[in-house]
């Protein structure tokens, strides 16, 4: 199993959302980021697949809201 | 009191910005197309001088079935099971690759400028 590594998550939001380290930050959301839409949101889930080599679940997928339940959702895949 | 013919209709739209399908070398959207496009339509849309209209309005299908599917509280079916090909006359059909879903009956249209890609679905479901 990967490990985790938030560095390697928040950079994936930083290339994908185009926003810098300090701008993500736990509370930052899908439905009030205008830059985080639903095809940014399936380029990170791809991104973060090909990156921790893991296949996330469709309903996780859509539970990602967030970037803290981002984090925690991919704890389940990683260690 | 009868069914209201409404509650086994769905309806689903979107539209897609061409311009956002174009770089096929950036990392993130070559990942998301692996994921969640077929072979037969990256076959398709590959095959195009202009491949991006092609993407944006697959895209902007399979969002509006989404929608559609939704609309009917059908919620386990997501990007990559569904497949968006033209037929001999150019008319996308649907093919949802998963199984069990036989009631479900769908059409799509779909549209796209040089900017622009645009989807429209209805969906009947089999009383």
């Amino acid at each position: 199993m990967t490990l985790f590594d938030e560095n390697k998550i928040k950079n994936i939001f930083c290339e994908v959302l185009g926003l810098s380290a300090q701008e993500i930050t736990d509370t930052l959301a899908y439905n009030s980021c205008v830059h985080w839409d639903s095809l940014k949101h399936l380029q990170m889930v791809a991104m973060m697949e090909e990156t921790f080599d893991i296949e996330i679940e469709m309903d996780d997928i859509i539970a990602m809201e967030d970037y803290g339940k981002v984090k925690d959702i991919l704890r389940k895949y990683l260690v | 009191m009868g069914k209201n013919a409404f509650e086994t209709i769905g309806i689903g739209t979107d539209m897609e910005e061409t311009r956002r399908f174009e770089d096929l070398n950036d990392p993130p959207f070559a990942a998301f197309l692996k994921k969640n496009f077929t072979k037969n339509e990256l076959d398709y849309c590959l095959s195009k001088d202009a491949p991006a209209p092609h993407l944006a309005a697959r895209y902007a299908g399979k969002e509006a079935v989404i929608k559609a599917l939704y609309s009917l509280d059908i919620t386990h079916i997501f990007y990559p099971a569904i497949e968006i090909v033209n037929n001999e006359r150019g008319v996308p059909n649907v093919r949802i690759n998963t199984d069990g879903n036989e009631e479900i009956h769908i059409n799509l249209s779909l549209s796209h400028s040089s900017g622009m890609a645009l989807a429209f679905c209805i969906i009947q479901l089999e009383a």
